[in-house]
């Protein structure tokens, strides 16, 4: 790479202090330019890359072989339209950037990942960026994007202009990552020719603010610089400024700048920006050329179908059905496979022990616990199948575009529908994505509601609950998957009307703007959603083969001890006189209302750990009672359950109303602590335990009583 | 082209480009919209949507909910070409 | 194995296990998500809150 000889001499000392020990790179861009698959790419890490802005909402540290095999450490990092945070995850970058995060190194270099389909806006925050006056290498990714709209991008050009190393790639096939990794090896970098000039107007508040921040707050002068450009962007000096407040002598030379120029009417920060622009224009001429006139691109014709007031939801409903109908017919076979499998195996060791407690450990307790998770692998591999499409494709940014209209009507916008939608597969990524969110009231109410929408470990116990249900062949996959969609209706239905009340009550604020960008269509790319998928597969079945084993062996130990005083007791009665029955007793006047017994009781107690832990709870308690010798599948089992009176327990109005008490119920730790984090306080957790299994409670109760005296 | 003519940018019918002319809104609205490069000056496209609309900006698609696009004002393009004080770059 | 042996095997193995279980539930304490891979593991956002909440 050639570098203009101008410039190394000023780069010379920083980067000789800087090469003895592990160079640290930060990925900095726009949201959605590619930094991740970027970082992916060098550091060979699996982080999650997905076609639409605010995939990644926090820092990610990995490492990365210069081109002489010395480390060097690669920060990624959210994705931001400027260095004037407006949301959480935004802030993030700048706060890295700044060196504000204890926790994180500040970084040395920085690579400024570009798309250069869309080079003007994106050259906004190298801009900023430049202003720092650190070392900075420009990815310019999406090549391919770029020359199929009609662009040619000088990478040379820029590289001219700016004075920093330009490198084109495209990072989703690989290209350009030799040269950008030679040049994340050089020791010295170059520092930008930075040709900007703060505007006359404000040049005399910059200078002035620029040196109360290096005198009062001991801030680098380059650093102090970019600090009073964004102090005077945004006029919330804590947000800008970090949590030290600043000094008195700073706080003054801003109040008096603010004064001076609102009276004079002026708007500075947009002649900030105008002026940034201004020069970033100037630039753009020379770089890009437009090899032809640009008419409606591929994704603005699929638009115009998939954003429909009336087509656009059209497609959304038939891709909700079509994900819910895979769920029931294909995954039958390998289920039933599964299923089969575990029953040999639960054959082959009870003929190969004599009958005792380690028999029935392992029978019982692990095979019986696990063995009913397991079943459901598939069915969780089609939902992240789907998940993966949308997420991979662009759709997810349009449906969160045709579900801004509903979301407006509860009093937030279509952004908050992005978390809830991914919240479909786990909350735990929804609630994190909801940092996204500008407005902290609209944010706080989307992860109040996020755990209402049906993640996927809530797919065993419905499904369990519908194979009991409604038995076996006889039923049609339609009729199961309708009443899946009902179920998960339900929880989005409730999401939005808790929404609504939320707005309503605690949170009162005006309707957000929103103003968010929709990436260009991709096509799937399937190795990456593979990739998810068995990244989530492999989750799955760790969680089961660790915590949901040790629950089912804990779980096991409560219903065999103490053990019955007369041997012969029936398996039912052992487990009344067990521990585990004792505390499901207790707990039973409270569940009675909703027609659960004890058993289902302990059930309820220990997916308190997760929600599909019910399901192999139900395989330890019910799965005992099946004959030791020809063991039957779950469901059976669980329709051969009686009250002590001969009622069976699980009458399909108990299943509906089950799953009603899942759709609703807070059942899970790991989200409480989430939340707890994300909140920065127990209290919203522990408001979201109460509302939420309040609300199941109430649910239940009523559906119970109506179809009790209906007659079900 | 007089005053007038300027409305926000929900009313731009599907299809029509219009220039933006001011933005109103809170400070922190008008900013980011700004650094988004959607500022006063920028061409818009109106691709489909009639509470939320779908614009074409420079090539980017930005979705902007109702009380965004009530924010922002344009004024009409007839035809390109026609009035040439609209052909200056910004 | 006599009855007696498995008893006592089973409830080595549930003591065990219980041990486990504990020591997950301490780590997830210390850091809570669902198995590392969505990035909900940040210590530090808590400060980024306080920060925020102005
Ligand atoms: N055509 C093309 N697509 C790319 C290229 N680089 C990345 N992508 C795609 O762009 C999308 C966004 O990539 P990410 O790596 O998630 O982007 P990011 O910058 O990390 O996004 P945020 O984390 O949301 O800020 C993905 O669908 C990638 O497959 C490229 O060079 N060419
Ligand atoms: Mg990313």
């Amino acid at each position: 790479m050639k570098l203009p000889s101008h410039i190394t001499s000023t780069a010379r000392r920083r980067a000789e202090s800087a090469s003895d020990r592990t160079p640290i790179y930060a990925m900095v861009g726009n949201p959605n330019s590619g930094k991740t698959t970027l970082f992916n790419a060098l550091t060979g890490l699996r982080q999650k890359v997905g076609n639409y802005p605010g995939v990644t909402v926090e820092k990610k540290i990995g490492t990365t072989w210069s081109q002489h095999g010395k480390p060097i450490q690669v920060i990624d990092l959210p994705g931001a339209y400027s260095l004037a945070a407006r949301s959480p995850d935004e802030a993030v970058l700048r706060d890295v950037l700044f060196g504000r995060r204890e926790d994180t190194p500040q970084p040395d270099r920085i690579i400024c990942v570009v798309d250069a389909a869309n080079l003007e806006r994106n050259l906004y925050l190298v801009h900023q960026i430049l202003d720092l006056g650190r070392p900075v290498i420009v990815a310019l990714n999406m090549m391919d994007m770029a020359a199929a709209a009609g662009l040619k991008v000088d990478a040379a050009a820029l590289e001219r202009a700016l004075g920093v190393p330009v490198i084109p790639c495209e990072a989703v096939h690989g290209k350009g990552l030799v040269g950008l990794r030679l040049a994340m090896s050089r020791v010295e970098l170059p520092l930008a020719r930075h040709r900007w000039d703060v505007p006359a107007a404000v040049a005399p508040a910059v200078a002035e603010l620029q040196a109360s921040l290096t005198d009062n707050e001991g801030r680098a002068p380059l650093v102090a610089r970019a600090e009073a450009l964004l102090l005077l962007t945004d006029f919330d000096t804590v947000r800008v400024a970090g949590s030290r407040p600043l000094s008195a002598r700073t706080h003054e030379i801003l109040g008096n700048w603010r004064q001076r120029w609102e009276s004079a009417g002026t708007d500075w920060a947009a002649t900030l920006i105008r002026s940034r622009y201004d020069s970033i224009g100037g630039l753009c001429q020379d770089v890009v050329v437009r090899t032809r006139e640009q008419g409606p691109s591929r994704s603005d014709r699929i638009d115009a179908v998939l954003c429909h007031s009336f087509w656009g939801w059209v497609v959304f409903g038939a891709i909700m059905t079509a994900l819910l109908f895979s769920i029931f017919s294909l995954a039958e076979g390998p289920m039933d496979w599964i299923e089969s499998q575990t029953t040999a195996l639960k054959g082959l060791v009870n003929g190969a022990m004599a009958a005792g407690d380690l028999r029935a450990l392992l029978t019982e307790g692990i095979i019986g616990g696990v063995g009913p998770i397991i079943k459901f692998l598939p069915q969780i591999l089609i939902l992240f199948f789907f998940v993966g499409l949308l997420e991979n494709t662009g759709y997810m940014a349009r449906a969160a575009f045709i579900m801004d209209r509903p979301m407006s009507k509860v009093g937030l916008n279509g952004r908050s529908f992005i978390p809830l939608l991914g919240s479909y597969a786990c909350a735990i990524p929804g609630i994190m994505a909801t940092r996204t969110i500008e407005n902290a009231k609209d944010r706080l109410v989307t992860i109040l509601v996020a755990p209402l929408m049906s993640c996927s470990a809530r797919l065993p116990v419905y499904l369990l609950m519908i194979a009991t249900l409604l038995p076996g062949d006889a039923v049609s996959a339609g009729k199961k998957a309708g009443l899946m969609l009902l179920m998960y209706a339900l929880g989005t239905f409730g999401a939005f009307g808790f929404a609504w009340l939320f707005k309503r009550t605690l949170f009162k604020s005006a309707p957000p703007h929103m103003i968010m960008e929709l990436p260009p269509y991709q096509p799937p790319r399937l190795r990456e959603i593979l990739r998810q998928m068995l990244g989530r597969a492999w989750l799955f079945l760790k969680n089961a083969g660790t915590i949901i084993l040790a629950i089912s062996i804990v779980l096991w130990a409560l219903t065999t001890y103490p053990k019955h005083p007369d041997p012969a007791a029936t398996p039912t009665e052992q487990i009344a006189h067990s521990f585990a029955g004792q505390a499901g007793h207790l707990l039973e006047p409270v569940i009675k209302p909703l027609g659960f017994d004890w058993r289902i009781g302990i059930g309820l107690i220990t997916s308190f750990a997760a929600r599909e832990v019910f399901v192999s709870s139900m395989g330890v308690i019910f799965g005992v009672a099946g004959a030791d010798e020809n063991p039957t599948p779950l469901r059976d089992a669980l329709r051969a359950a009686r009250w002590p009176d001969g009622a069976p327990l699980f009458t399909p109005l108990v299943c509906l109303v089950l799953m009603i008490y899942y759709v609703f119920a807070m059942q899970c730790m790991s989200t409480v602590a989430v939340v707890k984090r994300e909140t920065n306080s127990w209290r919203w957790p522990l408001f979201q335990i109460f509302y939420m299994t309040g609300t199941a409670w109430l649910f239940c109760f009523v559906v119970y009583q109506m179809g009790r005296s209906l007659g079900y | 082209m007089s005053a007038n003519t300027q409305f926000p940018l929900c009313q731009l019918p599907i299809g029509a480009t219009g220039r933006v002319c001011h933005l109103a809104g809170d400070d922190s609205f008008c900013q980011r919209v700004r650094e988004m490069g959607f500022g006063e000056a920028a061409l818009v496209t109106k691709i489909s949507g009639t509470t939320t609309s779908l614009c074409l900006v420079n090539g980017t698609r930005i979705a902007l909910n109702h009380s965004a696009a009530m924010s922002i004002v344009v004024e009409p393009i007839p035809v390109l070409g026609q009035v040439s004080g609209l052909r200056e770059k910004r | 194995m006599s009855a007696r042996t498995q008893t006592i095997v089973a409830l080595a193995i549930v003591a065990v296990t219980v041990a486990l279980l504990v020591r997950i539930y301490v780590q997830k304490c210390r850091k809570p998500g669902c198995g590392g891979d969505c990035g909900a593991l940040s210590p530090e956002v808590k400060k980024l809150q306080a920060r925020l909440k102005k």
